[in-house]
């Protein structure tokens, strides 16, 4: 009995492997037939979002979409149209449920490479604002965020003299350093990461819209003004308050938080000669010793143009007037270092990340809020390179 | 590649009672791999839970320890994987069943329990994240039936084939992995893993422990034997794996600091952040592909390991088998939401489960101490000899392995010796 059982098991597992093909083909038939029947949405059926903005009206959000909208033409030329929609809702997800009906279609995030939002969004706990947004619309966490003074949905709707929409420009100038000196990408990742780390505070890239000062000729009527997106100051995002950097600082302080920072430094020596420099690296280091921080600065820049020089004949890197300038910029930046510094005591903003680094060292014992009680000093190095 | 197997001590000296059981246990060579082989399964079934769900998991209780917690399971869990391999290559496991030992019966039975409810716990979270990172508004069924199908496949269809599987595609994953890698691009700061004190000491350990559960992926394979190759793969291979788990580690807490709790899957977060990406889209697919191909062999694993200790315990491995299949099917649609079971996880479940897994690596590695003590005592008329990966027990020695016709046999140790562990 038990011999026999067994044969027919040996035979019921020999069977059971001879049918690999047909554990295959069921789980293609699943496959198949859940596609068709389960409501998956076509591409067709999404709207391609490139920028998303979003506000905080009392107790509802305004969020605003930048589409995409792709329309063929019998020859087939595409042409792409960008257009932005609006809606409110006491949270974002009914927003963007009700701009997917205006569209008619499912919104999708996916695409979606900068947020701009409202300084007044940042009262409401930043993880909960951003991982909705993640998991359930698919915002790439490699997202530009941007914050705006106006409406975001008026950053999105600018029209700039680009064919290009306006978000792409954004993209463009923190990738590819067209923005103003020191701005940086900051992602959507780093923005949570900075923002619940210790010091709790991130300074992000402020974008203003301001109309074009000579417009386009030959400008149909009604289509609406050129404008400008100007790049060129921080927010200082601290929990739910925030506020703003302007230029100089906001170069400084980004180039001892951030480690890919560009742009330019242009010193004027006291006796009149300006001369400009391109940064090509920046290398920040801050070490904590108790509750003490030293942040050391190097950057390194290459020649540009020095005008207003006394200096005859060819001016080359190695010209007093450059090394006098690139010693100006050092003091410069310290300078400016410490006026960050003094604000963030002022706004009890950490945003040179001091309590983070004074943690790393000290560990749980550390009090909470200890930004008072930190001893900063300073120095900046700035060397000027021969480069391409 | 077929296995030629023979035992240098045929069953002809063994009792026959114990015979009779040991019928109950497959041929050697169904459940034989190459060095090789098992090096591919750590990688492809050891690692994989510890990189993709754990990271944010650990960060949410050990914050800035993360990287040290890690540091300190995986030095725990290698103890477990030398254990196990102990255990495995010197045939102990052979012998202990042909004796029908009530001890060695109790162990396969209490192993097969818990590699079932890890398998169960697994199971949800790979369910978890395809919903949340691929079957986006799809029903759970879906996934689960999907999902099922091919792990209770290769779960039954044995070891060689789960082993086959990963020998053919752990160099593809082992790549795609490097080159996320290679490729990351995104702001890292090293430092966010300091400081190493963020908690006391006791509490590092009671917060630390209740990660217990992801000790030991590789037990299935105590029931596997290992047959070497020239070359030291395993080694070779389960210092790849660990060091990946390592790395993976470091580079979470690096990337995401304080942002990590809210990373459901670290590894197809990490393939986001590609300098491909601006140029060929989002490549995420890429490490889904990994996750989900490694969550399989290692689901498959763990249902063939807890079928072999019921085999062992009961004779038959069918009411393992039916459980573990009941169960990954049933449980996920069951309970109110799968977050439930991951939470379940974390609780005192977790310290069960990191006793329950060093007890069984401790169990098993004394038994195969004892094994092979007695086999290679000279009462049984047999050299101490050298087992096929390395450790010296039971079996032939390199040089006759070299000059026998069966070159490449697997040698059931002291088959046919008397002894083993005492009831």
């Amino acid at each position: 009995m038990n011999k026999t059982a067994r044969a027919f098991g040996a035979r019921l597992r020999d069977r059971f492997f001879r049918t690999k093909w047909l554990v295959m083909l069921t789980v293609i038939i699943a496959l198949v037939f859940f596609g068709r029947v389960t409501d998956i949405k076509s591409l067709t059926q999404s709207a391609l979002v490139i920028g998303l903005g979003i506000e905080k009206t009392g107790d509802s959000f305004a969020v605003s979409t930048l589409s995409v909208v792709v329309s063929g033409s019998a020859g087939g030329d595409n042409a792409q149209n960008y257009i932005v929609y609006s809606a409110e809702g006491a949270t974002i997800s009914e927003g963007l449920d009700a701009i997917a009906q205006k569209m008619g279609l499912l919104v999708s995030l996916s695409h979606c490479n900068v947020l701009v939002l409202s300084p007044s969004v940042f009262s409401v706990d930043h993880a909960q604002l951003f991982d909705p947004l993640i998991s359930s619309y698919s915002l790439p966490e490699q997202a530009a965020v941007t914050a705006t003074e106006g409406a975001p949905s008026d950053v999105l709707a600018a029209r700039t003299g680009t064919t290009v929409a306006s978000t792409y420009l954004v993209q463009a100038a923190l990738l590819q350093n067209l923005g103003g000196d020191g701005l940086t990408l900051v992602t959507v990742k780093d923005f949570l990461a900075d923002s619940l780390s210790r010091s709790g505070s991130v300074n992000i890239p402020l974008v203003d819209v301001k109309e074009s000062e000579h417009q386009p000729e030959g400008q149909q009527e009604g289509s609406g003004s050129t404008a400008e997106l100007v790049m060129n100051r921080n927010l200082v995002v601290n929990g739910g308050d925030c506020f703003v950097l302007e230029e100089d600082l906001a170069q400084a302080a980004t180039m001892l938080v951030r480690k890919k920072v560009f742009g330019r430094l242009s010193p004027v020596l006291p006796g009149g000669e300006a001369v400009e420099f391109r940064v090509l690296d920046v290398a920040p280091k801050l070490a904590a010793e108790g509750m003490t921080v030293r942040a050391e600065l190097e950057v390194s820049v290459s020649f540009l143009e020095a005008q207003n020089s006394t200096e005859s004949g060819k001016i080359t890197p190695s010209s007093a007037v450059v090394k006098a300038a690139a010693e100006q910029a050092a003091k410069d930046l310290e300078e400016r270092i410490y006026a960050c510094h003094a604000l963030s005591l002022a706004h009890e903003a950490d945003f040179l990340h001091l309590q983070n680094e004074v943690y790393k060292k000290a560990g749980y014992t550390l009090p909470e809020n200890c930004l008072d009680g930190i001893n900063f000093s300073c120095s900046v190095k700035v060397t000027v390179k021969e480069a391409g | 590649m077929k296995n030629v197997i023979s035992t240098s001590n045929t069953a002809q000296n063994a009792p026959a009672a114990a015979a009779a059981v040991h019928s109950a246990s497959p041929s050697p060579e169904v459940n034989t791999l190459y060095n090789s082989q098992a090096a591919c399964l750590v990688f492809s079934c050891g690692i994989v839970f510890k990189v993709s769900s754990l990271p944010g998991l650990v960060y949410s209780e050990m914050r800035s320890d993360t990287l040290w917690l890690y540091l300190f399971m995986i030095a725990l869990d290698l103890l477990c994987l030398a254990a196990t391999f102990f255990f495995a290559s010197c045939g102990a496991d052979e012998k202990l069943s042909a004796q029908n030992s009530p001890v060695y019966r109790a162990l396969s039975a209490a192993t097969s329990l818990y590699l079932m409810l890890k398998g169960l716990v697994y199971f949800v979270y790979t369910v978890v994240f395809l919903m949340v990172d691929l079957f986006v508004g799809v029903p759970p069924y879906v996934v689960v039936f999907i999902l099922t199908l091919p792990v209770i496949y290769l779960g039954c269809k044995g070891l060689r084939g789960i082993s086959r599987c990963a020998e053919l595609l752990a160099p593809v994953l082992l790549f795609i992995l490097l080159a996320n890698f290679v490729f990351l691009e995104t702001e890292l700061d090293a430092g966010r893993n300091l400081p190493l004190k963020a908690m006391p000491t006791e509490e590092f350990f009671s917060r630390g422990l209740l990660f217990g559960m992801w000790l030991g992926d590789c037990f299935p394979m105590l029931f596997a034997s290992v047959k070497k190759k020239k070359a030291p793969f395993l080694t070779l291979g389960t210092g790849i794996s660990y060091s990946l788990v390592a790395v993976t580690a470091m580079l979470a807490v690096a990337m995401y600091g304080d942002a990590l709790p809210y990373v459901y899957n670290m590894l197809i977060r990490l393939s986001g952040f590609n300098k491909l990406s601006l140029e060929i889209g989002r490549l995420e697919w890429a490490a889904i592909l990994v996750v989900i191909v490694m969550a399989m062999l290692a689901l498959s694993l763990h249902m063939w390991g807890a079928a072999e200790g019921c085999r062992r315990a009961t004779g038959s491995p069918l009411p393992a088998r039916l459980t573990f299949a009941a169960a990954i099917i049933v449980v996920p649609l069951a309970v109110p939401t799968m977050q439930d079971i991951i939470e379940f996880s974390m609780t005192g479940f977790g310290y069960a489960m990191f006793a329950f897994s060093l007890s069984i690596a401790a169990a098993y590695f004394l038994a195969a101490l004892r094994a092979r003590k007695r086999w290679a005592s000279p009462a049984d008329g047999e050299d101490s000899r050298t087992t096929h990966d390395g450790a010296p027990g039971c079996g032939k020695t390199h040089a006759e392995e070299n000059t026998a016709p069966s070159a490449h046999a697997i040698h059931s140790c002291g088959e046919g010796a008397e002894g083993g562990i005492r009831e």
